[in-house]
């Protein structure tokens, strides 16, 4: 089973905040064919509709995480960090937030789904 | 549950309950697209203190949700009360005549 990566890159310029990431998520259908979405590492669960709702709702999801991060904690690379993220160098040395946990939990949580969205703009979500 | 037999809630409803709770941040509650955030106050981190809720149908929640958030804000009661004059739903089991 490949192992889904996880990442956040945040880029903050001039009032403007845009996040490209990648995240694992687990997707489970429930009885009346509504999608039930866990994004386990920003401690998220949200629902949709369908398949193609739930791409919808996994941005909401993440948009609303930043924006509230921003608005109400203490930014959204603070409470990254209470998340357990930590900032790292990926592989063309730039800082990225990537996700880190002990062995055997890191392992079972890397089965989910991967979602990606490479650039998430912040200020569209609303 | 997100179970046709269960009945959905107004989310207008779950707002207003949660505005009254007085546990919200300052205009703690944020909408994005179908997504409503509630914001609790505290110095705890974020993931800690929000409460995430989505409209599949405009206006409503599924059932499980709107419980889910009665009970984190203390409100269940209201909620099965506004269930029995709103939706005609009663909790427990039914038996007819």
């Amino acid at each position: 089973m490949e192992n889904v990566e996880s990442n956040i890159k945040i880029v903050r310029d001039n009032g403007k905040v845009s996040v490209s990431i990648e995240i694992p998520i687990w997707n489970k259908t429930l009885k009346d064919g509504n999608i039930s979405i866990l994004i386990p590492f920003l401690r998220i669960e949200t629902i949709a509709a369908n398949e193609k709702d739930a791409e919808s709702a996994i941005n909401e999801a993440i948009c609303s995480f930043c924006i509230v991060s921003d608005k109400f904690g203490m930014g959204i690379e603070k409470e990254l960090q209470e998340l357990g993220w930590r900032l790292i160098l990926n592989n063309d040395g730039d800082p990225v937030w990537g996700f880190s946990i002990a062995e055997p939990l890191d392992a079972i949580l890397r089965t989910g789904d991967s979602f990606v969205n490479p650039h998430l703009e912040l200020q569209n979500c609303e | 549950m997100s179970d046709p037999h269960y009945p959905s809630v107004d989310i207008s409803f779950i707002l207003e309950r949660a505005k009254a709770c007085g546990k919200l941040a300052d205009d703690g509650i944020v909408k994005i697209g179908a997504t409503t955030t509630l914001v609790l106050d505290g110095p705890q981190p974020i993931f800690k203190r929000t409460i995430t809720m989505r409209e599949l149908k405009k206006g409503e929640l599924v059932f499980e949700q709107a419980t889910n958030i009665a009970i984190r804000l203390n409100f269940l009661s209201e909620l099965i009360k506004w269930l029995e004059e709103n939706k005609h739903w009663k909790d427990g089991a039914y038996k007819t005549a």
